[in-house]
């Protein structure tokens, strides 16, 4: 099954005149219509907006259950989706804790916690 | 405006079928056929609903069931939008008597994944999300409605037990419905005891997979003036849409789609949500009956979770929700969901409903959402 090339650079994103900002796929703005859209680069830092741990997994996600699926508001505007391996030692996610991107997951956009010194885990 | 009637309706029993999805969408279109007094002739166009045919190596179903009808030359079309395709299909077949085109159209929906596994079924219905932005992320359904409780929990404080009520309530009315792929009821204490399939969503909380089939026939009210049952007229049919996913709506604690659809739904009648006697909504998960009772406009936001606790949802309650059982014990079979919606309220109008025969008839409201909101339809029903 070819997933095409939609998500492969998955910190990218656009934002339009009006602020919205997206990491999904658009040629117009759904918030106001505008067409010029600026194409921006996150910088994967956020907050966890909401999320979920799931025990049962969808096909692509087999071996990483059980993993959280995480929304995470991005610092920079914008909020995109991931996933978190499931955390053994942090405790599980919460609505507002700091989060990194962590790149190299084969699938996804997968994040790890932000401790307080900056680094993630 | 023509007035527009659904002069006939029927539907499978929820749960395994027999059968494949185009021969119990056949039967039961004839079923629906007979029970408005209707021949298969009388139909200008067939509207079909199958969204996962591929799961049996079949689309193009619409021919099929015409053939099987016995009227290969009536025209027919597919139409797909989630979990609310057929109440869209019967938006377009509403289109079509209301504005003149046809005086009759068959309106079915199908649907059969009971061959497949929990992993596949997952996946099939993982579909009507958006693959490269969220499945590959790891979301699932159950997954995405999970992370709109969080939020809805995180915003309004909405509680374990709440959403166990919801189940339990839809439970005790599928326990009812010889329809329901669930004919049982169930405690809050086996709900709890349940486990947790996405945080904090249960087992119990989640639709199951169900197959069915379900069709209704719309009419002209000037061309079929006196169908052979009591027939549902329809005050309003609107659809809506919204951002597709969840990660870019503003707001993660409720279904934009539906409140516009509901707007839209309310003006064309002139109604208002303090006319509707009950009501059957889309309640995949148990917390989605909660978003739409307060996107419909039934309770302000995060208020309605204390519906389904305090029984003012329950089948005798003062706003009736779900007398079917739902989605979440009815059964959903994707396709066939928003008809069999309509079937439920015709059975009630009817008096058809037995043990689960609702006190008030007024005006009745149906609620099909399509995936997490991409799209949405509401109808409302009174009488002639």
């Amino acid at each position: 099954m070819g997933p095409g090339t939609l998500g492969v650079l998955p910190l990218r994103g656009v934002r339009s005149r009006c602020g919205f900002t997206s990491g999904t796929f658009l040629l117009a703005c759904p918030k106001c219509g505008e067409r010029d859209l600026a194409p921006i680069e996150f910088s994967g830092k956020g907050r966890i907006a909401s999320f979920t741990v799931l025990s049962v997994p969808g096909e692509e996600f087999v071996k990483e259950a059980p993993y959280a699926y995480v929304l995470v508001d991005l610092d920079e505007g914008g909020r995109i989706a991931g996933w978190m391996a499931a955390d053994r030692t942090g405790g599980p996610p919460a609505i507002g804790m700091a989060v990194q991107y962590v790149a190299g997951a084969a699938q996804g956009n997968r994040f790890a916690r932000e401790d307080a010194s900056g680094a993630s885990r | 405006m023509r007035e527009t009637w659904v002069v006939g309706a029927a539907t499978t029993r929820f749960g395994r079928l027999p059968e494949s999805a185009r021969e119990a969408a056949t039967r039961v279109s004839l079923a629906a056929l007979d029970a408005a007094g209707m021949q298969p002739r009388e139909i200008g166009h067939t509207f079909v609903s199958n969204c996962f045919g591929v799961a049996e190596r079949q689309v193009h179903l619409g021919p099929l069931v015409n053939t099987g009808l016995g009227i290969p030359e009536v025209p027919s079309a597919s139409i797909e939008s989630a979990c609310s395709s057929s109440s869209a299909g019967l938006h377009e077949a509403f289109v079509r008597v209301a504005g003149g085109f046809d005086d009759a159209v068959l309106v079915v929906g199908a649907e059969r994944l009971s061959h497949l596994d929990t992993l596949r079924s997952t996946s099939f219905f993982a579909m009507g999300a958006d693959y490269p932005f969220e499945t590959r992320n790891g979301a699932t359904f159950p997954g995405l409605y999970a992370t709109i409780a969080n939020a809805h929990r995180h915003a309004f404080g909405t509680k374990e037990e709440e959403l166990g009520a919801i189940a339990v309530k839809n439970h005790a009315n599928a326990a009812r419905n010889p329809h329901a792929h669930f004919q049982k009821e169930i405690s809050l204490a086996t709900y709890l005891a349940s486990p947790v399939i996405a945080s904090p969503l249960r087992l119990y909380d989640c639709c199951p997979f169900s197959d069915g089939a379900a069709a209704v026939v719309v009419a002209a009210r000037e061309t079929t003036p006196r169908p052979a049952s009591e027939p549902l007229v329809i005050r309003a049919s609107a659809r809506s849409g919204s951002i597709a996913d969840l990660q870019d709506r503003p707001e993660l604690t409720g279904l934009p789609a539906t409140r516009l659809a509901a707007a839209k739904a309310f003006r064309q009648a002139g109604l208002s949500a303090k006319e509707v006697s009950f009501l059957e909504v889309h309640d995949c998960f148990t917390i989605a009956e909660i978003l739409a009772l307060e996107d419909l406009g039934f309770f302000p936001k995060g208020e309605a979770a204390r519906a389904g606790a305090e029984g003012i949802t329950a089948r005798d309650g003062s706003l009736p929700v779900n007398p079917s059982g739902g989605l979440k014990a009815k059964g959903h079979p994707v396709a066939a969901t928003g008809v069999s919606q309509v079937v439920e309220v015709f059975e009630q109008f009817n008096h058809r409903a037995g043990a689960r025969q609702v006190p008030s008839l007024e005006t009745a409201l149906t609620h099909n959402v399509g995936a997490t909101g991409g799209s949405c339809s509401v109808h409302l029903f009174g009488h002639r």
